[in-house]
């Protein structure tokens, strides 16, 4: 897999299609590539903003429609600042894509349960459209997911389409009590505590900031998870995304080319990795 | 193998320089340093063989700048530039070969090519030496390597009595001798066993200083049974962050990669980054996955005796010592291998 790129370290430039507001702090950026990008739900890009930098992000699209490829960003950065300066028509730069991404064909028969923080579930998207578009294939998809009050809830417009599966459930919750809001209220560990999946036959997949990895993670553990049945999002500051360029390493791993979602079996010894 | 006599040399490099750039070593203050091979003078000018290895990772900078433009776009240009001639480099010793090892086998041997390393490297020919003295800090021999090159050269020169041994080790270096067949002879029998008592020789030196610190275990295994140990914290109080061991590191192979601006256009650097530094990995937001210096004091050690051999089966250390010499907070590698491993023997 060369990816999309003749020199490894310069990106194809695009115009950007569109631009979608998700949340006060998150933007959704599209491009239509031409020929499509074809990746696996998980694997990600390097987005160029030009005379900026780059940084890396996972699709949050279907990778059944590489045609249309949609990357959403929380600002966070000098990259991600500038990236949210952008409108429709403005030039980006892509290179990948890179990674393993998530391994789909585990999770065919289980039930699964995705957990995401904040703008942790644009990497989880693509894993759900994925899941959504195979769902004979699984069992369950239970997704729970937590953002820090209900205007940062990302893709809020689509949980009740995606709830309208049949083998599918979504709880949400806010991190803090917020007026006119009448879900659940606390971290999204909080909905781990009482879980009515079936242990014997299911994967958890986590994605969010770096913190609440760790919490899940616990959680997870305590609620009898075996670290083989857990896997991460570790998406780090991946810089080149061939596993050369040695800042994304945990233990003899390199997210950038082993994951970027990593089975916590494999890595729960190495330092570092869990905050 | 053949024979060239000392009073040859110069003009066998003469001849090289007339259509290639030409390294040669050259002194200063008892280091030895590289530097382009001046024509004028060359008649004037004896070559000089450095008898140990030079301060700086010469051959490294050489194929992996310490900084180079690595794509331009908008607009796209094709211009990542390697140097037009064809560069000889003299001067290159086992460990700085070793080092390359370790790059060819991440730049160019891996799922991706480095497309300017590719070429740097492919326009560049090797001609490595003997080492014919150590220095104090030397431990080439602990990692597994002799003071003479076994691999990865075009030519490699022993020097003898009187002149050269060369040898050649792939089909550039070969060339070089065939084009240049009168100044050479058939190296003797004689002159090969002179060769031979020098390395052993050498070898002994090496060895004899270094008997201190060899280990009974592996490296790799003393690294991996304690990476969570607290004598970590000990032997890294003395590290003050200045990088200096990353740069002078043969094997030490870490960039970053950043954008700027460029007359009308934009261009990608590629430039040497360390693992020591409290910003190396940092993410948005401000998360860093190794915030303690011991943390990042640790990974570096790691990898380079654990996770590059279970990766890519070899070490990624090539016993020069210059981070020892470097190291303003009297940090030697090899102690601190040797205190981990007493720290075993403790528990």
């Amino acid at each position: 897999m060369a990816g999309i790129m003749e020199n490894i370290f310069a990106p194809v430039f695009l115009p950007l299609e569109d631009v979608i507001t998700e949340t006060p702090t998150i933007k959704t950026f599209v491009t239509c590539p031409d020929p499509p990008i074809h990746f696996r739900a998980g694997q990600f890009m390097q987005l160029t903003v030009p005379g900026v930098g780059e940084a890396p992000f996972t699709p949050s699209s279907s990778p059944y429609e590489p045609e249309r490829l949609e990357i959403t960003v929380l600002k966070a950065g000098t990259v991600t600042d500038a990236l949210h300066k952008l409108k429709p028509g403005d030039i980006v730069g892509l290179r990948g894509p890179f990674g393993k991404g998530y391994p789909l064909e585990k999770f065919y028969k289980k039930e699964i349960l995705v957990v995401g923080g904040g703008v942790g579930l644009a990497p989880l998207r693509a894993l759900l459209l994925a899941l959504f578009h195979d769902i004979d294939k699984v069992e369950r998809v239970s997704i729970k997911y937590g953002a820090k009050n209900p205007e940062e809830l990302v893709y809020y417009k689509f949980f009740d389409e995606w709830a309208k599966y049949k083998k599918v459930d979504m709880t949400i919750t806010i991190d803090t009590p917020h007026p006119g809001w009448e879900g659940n209220v606390g971290l999204v560990t909080e909905l781990l505590k009482v879980l009515d999946i079936n242990l014997n036959n299911s994967y958890s997949v986590v994605c969010g900031p770096e913190v609440m990895l760790k919490f899940v993670t616990l959680s997870l553990l305590n609620a009898k998870f075996t670290p083989k049945q857990i896997y991460l999002s570790m998406n780090r500051n991946m810089s080149c995304g061939m596993g050369i360029c040695g800042r994304c390493n945990v233990g003899p791993y390199y997210l950038c080319k082993d994951g970027p979602d990593m089975n916590y079996d494999l890595i729960k010894d190495f330092p570092g990795v869990l905050g | 193998m053949n024979y060239i006599k000392f009073t040859d040399i110069a003009q066998l490099i003469a001849r090289l320089a007339s259509s290639n750039t030409v390294y040669v070593p050259y002194t200063h203050d008892n280091k030895y340093f590289l530097s382009s091979w001046n024509g004028k003078e060359a008649e004037s000018e004896s070559f000089l063989f450095n008898p140990f290895r030079t301060a700086l990772p010469f051959l490294k900078a050489l194929f992996f700048q310490a900084k180079c433009v690595v794509a331009q776009y908008l607009p796209v240009s094709d211009t990542v530039e390697a140097s037009e001639k064809q560069r000889i480099v003299f001067g290159v010793k086992a460990c700085d070969l070793l080092g390359k090892k370790v790059l060819d086998t991440i730049f160019l041997k891996g799922e991706y090519v480095d497309p300017l390393y590719s070429d740097n490297s492919e326009n560049t020919v090797i001609i490595s030496g003997d080492c014919t003295e150590a220095l104090e800090n030397c431990f080439c021999t602990v990692v597994g390597l002799q003071p003479h090159p076994e691999e990865e050269y075009d030519l490699n020169m022993s020097p003898i009595n009187g002149g050269y041994i060369f040898e050649s080790g792939s089909e550039k270096g070969e060339k070089i001798i065939k084009d240049h067949l009168d100044l050479f002879t058939e190296a003797t029998k004689e002159h090969i066993n002179h060769r031979n008592q020098q390395r052993t020789k050498l070898n002994k030196i090496v060895e004899r200083q270094n008997q201190n610190y060899k280990t009974a275990e592996s490296r790799q295994r003393i690294i991996e049974e304690n990476i969570n140990a607290p004598i970590w914290h000990d032997v890294s109080k003395t590290c003050v962050e200045c990088n200096g061991c990353n740069y002078v590191c043969p094997t030490c192979y870490c960039f970053l990669l950043y954008d700027q601006k460029h007359d009308d256009g934009n261009e990608r650097m590629k430039v040497w980054d360390s693992c020591f530094h409290a910003g190396y990995a940092r993410m948005a937001g401000g998360i860093t996955p190794r915030l303690h210096l011991v943390d990042r004091f640790k990974n570096h050690y790691y990898h380079k005796f654990d996770s590059f051999v279970k990766n890519y089966g070899f070490e990624a250390c090539s016993g020069c010592g210059r981070c020892i010499e470097t190291c303003m907070g009297q940090i030697d590698k090899r102690e601190v291998l040797k205190n981990i491993e007493k720290y075993v023997e403790l528990k």
